[in-house]
């Protein structure tokens, strides 16, 4: 290490997480390779290691013969001004050498929130911000993730987005990008093949139109870009690439252990999900491809721990083959098991009970809403009797600690439905002193977030609450609040700013650009985030937020993002939202098929939810 | 089982991992190498590891010590955990754990002194004479706050000397730091620096090794 970077990192916080050399990491002879790929995640190590998608496309990318690929997070701002300061450009982990000279610049979109860290990746790597001002073949900035679903303020930045799962289309990506670099093609020239591509969105081929109120006309494709990017899935799971080797970070991370993805997509629809939807259709891996894996990873890493990863853990049919399964080579390797998001039912309880033998880590439910009533409106299918018979067992077998997390500002909320949330706390409270008598008492959290409308979900014409809505329910909810509950909630200035971004049109790329050069970087980190300096920003470039986050959209208008799909018709999410104005709730796709359109995407058109 | 000790070099990258990032990048070793360990019993098994007096991070080591007991005989054990370590960790020695690690009186440190575009000569000459002092106040945190400790007492046969290499602006200082009864971080040596012009601009650390109270090396 040059001495120069060993006294920068005397003086950082948490210096290994710029060294890299962990164990599993990919380090090529440089004279063997001729693509030099940066897949960078817009946060800070701890947060992008922790991420399964990182791990499945950067062990992908370098099983590919001539492919180097590294990784990239966001230094944190004390290593950030060291680095701007030193004039050392932001770098790969594994070779240390500078992005700027890479093919392609990869960046993971997971939340509205890092937006500003992508600018500020890219200008600390040395490039302009903007697509138009990087002329050349190389480097390309593309960008894929759950935000791309409405990549539409940031658009003007990045070269190409890719729509949906990333294990085919960023290898047929690539591979357009390396011939397009023999053959010496031009950026354009690669753009418009790659754009032929399913699944990859290159936001220069769109041209957008917008009335004089402020909303989008029309969205006009050109070059020979298809009207509709439709977004990729993966047929069949259990064939498709798992990193079993991944890198071992030697310095802790937040999820450090083995992640097994049991299957994607979610038969639930609860209908302020955006993952539920953009995630459609449902796929499973089989249990034997699991066990495999999950045994294979914990040799290959020498992790302790597996943690089985989907968006409802008990609505894998075969949970319990696959947990024995696991459990076999567990116990004697000293392995534990940890299952995440289980629904309140006996099942689960006990199924965790089993898995669990050693630490009682607690129980957390996300009813989201109060009321049953709510609850039937934004189809989240738990009844409080499910809530209160699990944690009845719970905290009479010793369980001390309750998680309750709900949502404020869902659509067609009322001040009753606020106050249920309090007094669904209160009940679990007192039914927590009748069950656990003489005992230590049990320690209860309600932790209330605010509403984010997504887009591609049934809410996503509906306005968001005020700021000052959200201030007068949180209030509310303090004085019904039993005292003996641990209460938090979330900034409503930070959840407005996410509504803004995650149904923004294009004229917001302005905006962005203003705010990072404000300083706003790290906004999901309260720490950093100013809502001050984003004021400012939008004063500066003169676009009014309000009008993203708090305005109800028509039906027919034409929404940023609709030439985008999920695969999800309009139409069902039309009729998602008129029942849950009628507070109906929507059987799970295994009860019903309610014919959403995600089907389709499927080799043969059928669902095996 | 066996209770062995390792002796390790942590340098490079590693330098910069804790002391519980290194146990545990060595208890993930030994998974992969898939040799046996023992655990503790109870409701949250670990594997007996231990490391004597662990670096602080950023701080360099020649010979630390890892403790922990195996269930294996297999005498190719160096072999089988440097192929599972990354960068910058290596086992350089294996031997069965007999002598206890409170037989340890002394850590023998090598500080590179850096003073850039600086009079070095000088400073090598001011530091000596510091150095030489019965009494050197530091301020040291301790439970009850900041105290001030004699630093003298702590240190034994300090040297400092001027090397020429490519930088020519640098000091190294050897010493010996006392392990008992609290081993000190050599920081405090720089922090027993007032003067600013004696002060250098980057202190680079590095531990060479454990002494006995005999001063023989201790593994």
């Amino acid at each position: 290490m040059d001495i120069k970077m060993e006294r920068i990192l005397s003086r950082v916080e948490k210096p290994s997480r710029y060294t890299g050399g962990e164990y599993g990491a990919y380090v090529f002879d440089k004279s063997t390779i001729d693509t030099r790929v940066a897949f960078c995640f817009p946060d800070v190590y701890e947060i992008g290691m922790s991420n399964l998608g990182m791990k499945i496309l950067y062990g992908l990318n370098n099983q590919v013969p001539g492919v180097w690929c590294e990784r990239v997070f966001a230094p944190w701002p004390d290593m950030e001004a060291e680095m701007r300061s030193a004039e050392i450009p932001l770098y790969g982990l594994e070779s240390g050498d500078p992005i700027k000279g890479f093919d392609l610049i990869c960046f993971t979109l997971q939340y509205e929130l890092s937006y500003t860290n992508i600018l500020n990746m890219l200008d600390l790597a040395g490039l302009p911000v903007r697509s138009q001002d990087r002329a050349d073949l190389t480097p390309i900035v593309m960008a894929g993730g759950t935000c791309a679903f409405n990549a539409e303020p940031l658009a003007p930045f990045i070269d190409l987005f890719v729509l949906g799962e990333g294990e085919e289309v960023n290898l047929e990506v690539l591979e357009c990008y390396r011939n397009a670099k023999r053959d010496g093609l031009s950026k354009k020239e690669f753009l418009k093949l790659a754009a032929k591509i399913k699944g990859v969105y290159v936001p220069d081929f769109y041209e957008v139109e917008y009335h004089a109120d402020g909303t989008v006309s029309s969205v006009r494709a050109v070059e020979g870009a298809p009207e509709r990017v439709e977004k990729r899935i993966i047929q069949d799971l259990d064939k498709v690439y798992y990193p079993e080797d991944t890198v071992v970070p030697s310095t802790e991370i937040v999820h450090d252990r083995v992640t097994l993805e049991l299957y994607r997509g979610c038969i639930r629809g609860c209908r302020f999900c955006q993952a539920g939807y953009v995630y459609r259709p449902v796929r499973t891996k089989s249990p034997d491809v699991l066990i495999e894996q999950g045994i294979n990873s914990c040799m290959c890493t020498g992790y302790e721990e597996i943690s089985l990863s989907s968006l409802s853990t008990s609505d894998y049919r075969e949970l319990s083959k696959l947990c024995d399964g696991l459990l076999d080579w567990c116990e004697p390797n000293y392995v534990n098991l940890s299952l995440p998001s289980l629904r309140a039912d006996n099942f689960s309880f006990e199924l965790m009970e089993r898995v669990q033998k050693v630490r009682k880590s607690g129980l957390t439910f996300a009813p989201e809403a109060g009321s049953q009533r709510l609850r039937d409106a934004i189809n989240k299918n738990v009844r409080e009797e499910d809530i209160a018979n699990t944690c009845r067992i719970a905290f009479e077998g010793g369980y001390r600690t309750l998680k309750l997390y709900f949502m404020i500002g869902l659509p067609t909320e009322t001040d009753e439905d606020v106050i249920e949330i309090a007094r669904l706390a209160d009940r679990m409270l007192k039914l927590s002193r009748e069950t656990s008598k003489g005992k230590r008492g049990v320690k209860i959290t309600v932790s209330v977030a605010c509403f984010v409308p997504k887009p591609h979900t049934p809410f996503q014409w509906d306005a968001q609450n005020t700021i000052e809505e959200f201030e007068r329910k949180q209030r509310l909810l303090r004085q019904h609040m039993p005292k003996a509950i641990n209460f938090s909630w979330h900034d409503p200035q930070t959840s407005f700013l996410e509504a803004v971004f995650a149904r923004g049109d294009r004229l917001l790329a302005d905006v962005l650009e203003e705010a990072w050069r404000l300083g706003c970087k790290f906004d999901g980190w309260n720490e950093h985030f100013s809502i001050e300096k984003w004021r400012k920003a939008f004063e500066n470039t003169q676009v009014d937020p309000e009008f993203y986050a708090f305005r109800e959209r028509e039906e027919d208008e034409v929404l940023p993002w609709d030439h985008l799909s999920s695969g999800v018709l309009k139409r069902h999410l039309l009729s998602e939202r008129e029942a849950a104005y009628r507070s109906e709730i929507t059987p799970d796709c295994r009860m019903n098929c309610t014919g959403c359109g995600a089907n389709l995407m499927l080799d043969g058109g059928v669902c095996n939810a | 089982m066996r209770n062995l000790r390792f002796v390790f070099e942590k340098k490079g990258r590693a330098a910069y991992l804790s002391h519980l990032d290194v146990m545990r990048t060595f208890s993930r070793s030994f998974h992969r190498a898939e040799i046996p360990l023992r655990y503790t019993e109870g409701f949250n098994p670990h594997p007996f590891i231990s490391i004597a007096h662990p670096l602080s991070v950023g701080v360099t080591g020649s010979r630390e010590i890892l403790d922990c007991d195996v269930l294996t005989d297999d005498a190719n054990l160096i072999e089988r955990v440097n192929k599972y370590l990354p960068e910058g960790l290596k086992t350089v020695q294996l031997s069965d754990a007999t002598r206890k690690v409170n037989e340890i009186a002394f850590a023998k440190y090598q500080l590179t002194l850096y003073y850039d575009n600086r009079d070095r000569l000088l400073a090598a000459e001011w530091l000596s004479s510091l150095f030489e002092k019965s009494y050197i106040p530091v301020m040291k945190k301790s439970k009850r706050g900041m105290v001030e400790i004699n630093l003298a007492e702590s240190i034994d046969k300090l040297k400092i000397d001027v090397v020429d290499d490519a930088f020519g602006d640098e000091l190294k200082l050897s010493v010996l730091i006392k392990a008992s009864p609290a081993p000190l971080n050599p920081r405090y040596l720089i922090e027993s620096i007032v003067e600013d012009d004696l002060r250098p601009d980057f202190v680079r650390y590095h531990r060479e090794g454990f002494l006995d109270m005999q001063k023989q090396s201790f593994v």
